[in-house]
């Protein structure tokens, strides 16, 4: 489904949409179908895939970004989605303004702001730079202030897409041990990836999607095995 | 030197406080964020400017100044300060309600990437986009009200006494119109380029730069234009201090109604539009 033009809905309408009904509709892209699963209280559920296979729209359907076109989801409890790693705020503005905005947009409150504050320059190591405009930081700067935002808050449902654990060195060195306490604290994880290493660590079960069907739901390590087969035949 | 896992540990993890509902609840406990997040598009717009955020002020007292100047002669107004003060003040509400219209039809468009990767319903969005024009509208009016205080001091008396309900009618106008124009602006992209076109044909049509008086037998014009119709009470609580109750209360009722309309429709078409934008 896309967006319309006037003037097709114009004749659609005079027309009762006998004119130009395929016209409207657009193009139909059906990114899942068939799904039928139960994600327990404390499942840590590895999503896996090739490119295109439905793993970014299954977690915004979870997450309630989209809404199914058929069928229901009946979710328990708030899954909070973790797609986007950009800031909130224009690059523009201080370490300090995206954090702010992060913290109100979490707790809706301002209330401790300046000790999270203090803990996030000392965690991310930016001093002074906090309070510098975004634009001016290194590109290890903002991966710190991003990931040091990002892991700020405990949910009890997750749904995450891949790409939080890549950066430079200094991840390497200090923030697999954030990730992992994260990550741990998490009630329920839905994690997207292609990386074996991040889902071993983090999850025991696995659902397999291939071309938006679920081909293969059960233990993680028979999860990979059935993704492994699938890629060597592919 | 503290050791890096000592820092790591002091960053404790927080609980989040998830705001619920799509309506007015999930309006007032989100209100710092949309509020505190719509102040920070001013900061970040102005950021690397001398003046900051005093430009909304002084790009709209040079366009009164020179507005002024010029139609005062071309009409050959008797009193051109008494001008001044009709059109600074009709032209800076304007402003608010043209740019709250012709902003609002992209506006989820430009928010894309956060509508498709978190679930705020669509109305954080509006609630947003309102914030900001309502700031701008207010730095805007502050900076235009200060020279008319030296031309007409008694404005100053209507706008602490006179000007609430009109000017409430007016803020609540621009946010149905906000969360209106933004639906109707992802659903149908010609919005986007037809409503600059129609605010500029609105704004030559609507008593603004002269008197509804001199429009004679057309007066239904502007009787018919509903952004007019926000727009004079307010010019003339501020101008003449006189407030029309009924006519105030009957438009607070309406606006309500519409924003409630408008609420219940960003809640309909929530899950569509990520795919309109």
């Amino acid at each position: 489904m896309g967006s319309r033009s006037l003037k097709s809905a114009f004749v659609g309408g005079l027309t009762g949409g006998l004119l130009n009904r395929s016209r409207t509709r657009g193009l139909t892209v059906q990114a899942l179908s068939d799904l039928n699963f139960t994600i327990q209280k404390g499942d840590r559920v590895a999503l896996l895939g090739h490119n295109g296979a439905g793993k970014s729209t299954l977690l915004r359907l979870l997450a309630d970004v989209y809404a199914p076109s058929q069928g229901r989801i009946w979710r328990h409890g708030h899954i909070a989605p973790l797609i986007n790693k950009s800031f909130w705020v224009d690059t523009d503005l201080s370490g300090r303004h995206a954090a702010r905005a992060q913290y109100l947009l979490s707790r809706n409150t301002i209330n401790g702001f300046d000790q999270f504050l203090d803990q996030l320059v000392e965690f991310t190591e930016l001093a002074d730079f906090i309070h510098l405009p975004i634009r001016t930081y290194s590109d290890g700067m903002k991966t710190r202030l991003q990931f040091g935002l990002l892991t700020a808050f405990r949910h009890e449902a997750l749904a995450l897409d891949e790409g939080i654990g890549a950066g430079d060195q200094w991840f390497l060195s200090r923030a697999r041990q954030r990730l992992s306490e994260f990550l741990g604290q998490v009630g329920t994880l839905i994690l997207a990836s292609h990386s074996i290493d991040l889902l071993s660590q983090f999850c025991n079960r696995g659902l397999v999607l291939n071309h938006g069907r679920v081909v293969f739901d059960g233990p993680l390590h028979e999860a990979f095995a059935h993704y492994s087969k699938g890629v060597t035949a592919s | 030197m503290r050791s890096s896992s000592a820092a790591e540990d002091k960053l404790a993890l927080l609980e989040t406080a998830p705001a619920e509902g799509f309506g007015f609840v999930f309006a007032i406990r989100t209100a710092r964020a949309w509020w505190y997040s719509a102040w920070l598009r001013t900061l970040a717009r102005f950021s690397r400017t001398y003046f900051g955020s005093f430009w909304l002020g002084l790009s709209n007292l040079l366009s009164v100044a020179l507005l002024g100047a010029v139609y005062g002669a071309v009409f050959n107004i008797p009193n051109p300060w008494e001008y001044v003060v009709y059109l600074g003040l009709g032209y800076t509400i304007w402003g608010f309600i043209s740019l709250t219209v012709i902003s609002a039809c992209t506006l989820f468009s430009i928010r894309r990437d956060q509508l498709i990767n978190n679930s705020l319903p669509a109305i954080f969005y509006c609630l947003e986009e309102w914030a900001f024009q309502v700031q701008t509208f207010a730095q805007s009016l502050v900076i235009v009200m200060i020279p008319i205080l030296f031309i007409k001091p008694v404005l100053w008396l209507h706008a602490l006494t006179s000007v609430w309900l009109p000017l409430i009618n007016v803020v609540l106008f621009c946010f149905w119109i906000t969360a209106l124009m933004a639906v109707l602006g992802s659903r149908f992209k010609d919005v986007a380029q037809l409503m600059p076109i129609l605010m500029q044909l609105t704004f030559l049509l609507s008593p603004i730069l002269y008197k509804k008086e001199g429009l004679g037998k057309m007066a239904l014009i502007a009787d018919l234009n509903p952004f007019y119709r926000v727009l004079a009470p307010l010019r003339t609580a501020l101008i003449d201090g006189d407030v029309y109750f009924r006519a105030e209360f009957a438009t607070l009722f309406v606006n309500v109604i519409l924003i409630l309309i408008v609420c219940y429709w960003l809640k309909r078409v929530r899950y569509t539009m990520p795919f309109w934008v």
